[in-house]
């Protein structure tokens, strides 16, 4: 289902305001330390799920190989397309070879999940926490995924 | 950078940097066991970072292959007898369907790796037991709530890893459509879900209401 295919659904969702934000220059994407940001609700297993209204957000290490299981509490999303391939969801594989092809410079080893069935005010404050985690491990290019 | 699979909401939160996706909900990178079209948005996400004349919306507009959106028709690997699926005793036909199933979610877990299987602090036969107890009234209370759905996302989980492992079997909606409407799990779902939607727990309500089955399938009022 695209989102195109139930626009009221999204059209009754209450967006809040945001003042404009300009976005700021860098190096080559060659250069920069990139990491991903997702709202699947990812986490490791063994880890406790995501609850409904969870606030927080979870740490994905790409050294950690414990696989990595989704506990998004949303069902109106295909969940088949993460069961036959994590990387539709969360491309780490995908990273992973851009970095060994020398497109981008360094793979950050700390990537991280939000559960994104929640007001986004709700997660201001953890977002800000997070930013203060990328900026002390000099992650300089981000992509926010959602599901 | 920010990819968007809802571009009214993107372009009302405008962020500095936007690539809006044709995709299904579910699938941000457009095109599971597809590297190469992955790295396709990858590329066109990469690409906005260093653009600086915000706000920048760009639409991606390469459709995911046609042969990842359908296969055809899909059978479901195993038959369901229609004589059990009609009984009432649900947990035992569920535990009927998950044993005919359980050799072709081992099989899949195996040649993965890896399975989102087991979110829940349930061993595969306790879960629609669990489940039951919801249905006939023996729990009421969102004290269990998130127990409740994540059992309820573990027996999904299970029955469309191991439909998935039928080759071929990638159509979207047709393994959902078979669990929902044709699986004695499926059924015991919606039936647990109608029935707490009359809980006097509010919280259970809009548990069941929201969070069990997909608004296509029970649609909100």
């Amino acid at each position: 289902m695209k989102s195109s295919e139930v626009p009221g659904v999204f059209s009754n969702i209450p967006v809040p305001d945001y003042d404009l934000t300009k976005a700021v220059g860098g190096p080559p994407i060659s250069k920069r330390k990139v990491a991903l940001i997702s709202t699947a609700g990812l986490m490791h297993r063994g880890e406790p799920a995501f609850s409904i209204d969870s606030i927080d957000y979870r740490i994905i290490d790409s050294k950690d190989e414990t696989e990595l299981v989704m506990s998004h509490v949303s069902v109106n999303f295909d969940r088949t397309g993460f069961a036959l391939d994590y990387n539709v969801v969360f491309p780490i594989d995908r990273l992973r070879e851009k970095v060994a092809a020398k497109e981008v410079g360094e793979l950050s080893r700390y990537h991280y999940s939000f559960m994104g069935a929640v007001s986004p005010e709700k997660l201001r404050p953890a977002a800000a926490e997070l930013s203060k985690n990328l900026l002390a491990d000099k992650v300089d290019g981000v992509i926010l995924i959602p599901i | 950078m920010a990819l968007s699979l809802v571009p009214q909401q993107a372009k009302k939160i405008s962020p500095p940097r936007v690539l809006s996706l044709p995709f299904v909900l579910g699938r941000p990178l457009g095109s599971p066991e597809d590297a190469s079209f992955q790295h396709r948005v990858l590329d066109a996400a990469l690409g906005l970072l260093t653009q600086t004349d915000s706000p920048i919306f760009l639409e991606f507009t390469e459709e995911v292959p046609q042969d990842t959106q359908s296969s055809g028709e899909w059978i479901c690997p195993i038959s369901f007898s229609k004589e059990e699926a009609e009984e009432e005793d649900l947990p035992a036909n569920i535990k009927k369907e998950m044993a005919l199933l359980r050799p072709w979610f081992e099989r899949r877990k195996a040649s993965l790796g890896r399975t989102s299987f087991g979110i829940a602090d349930l061993n595969t036969e306790d879960l629609a037991p669990f489940i039951h107890e919801f249905f006939a009234g023996v729990r009421d209370s969102n004290h269990d709530s998130l127990r409740l759905k994540l059992a309820i996302d573990d027996l999904n989980a299970f029955y469309l890893e191991a439909a998935l492992q039928r080759p071929g079997a990638t159509e979207i909606g047709a393994i959902e459509d078979w669990y929902w409407n044709e699986t004695a799990a499926g059924e015991l779902v919606r039936k647990v879900a109608i029935h707490c939607q009359k809980s006097p727990d509010p919280a259970l309500r809009q548990t069941a209401k929201l969070l069990m089955v997909p608004q296509r399938i029970i649609p909100w009022d």
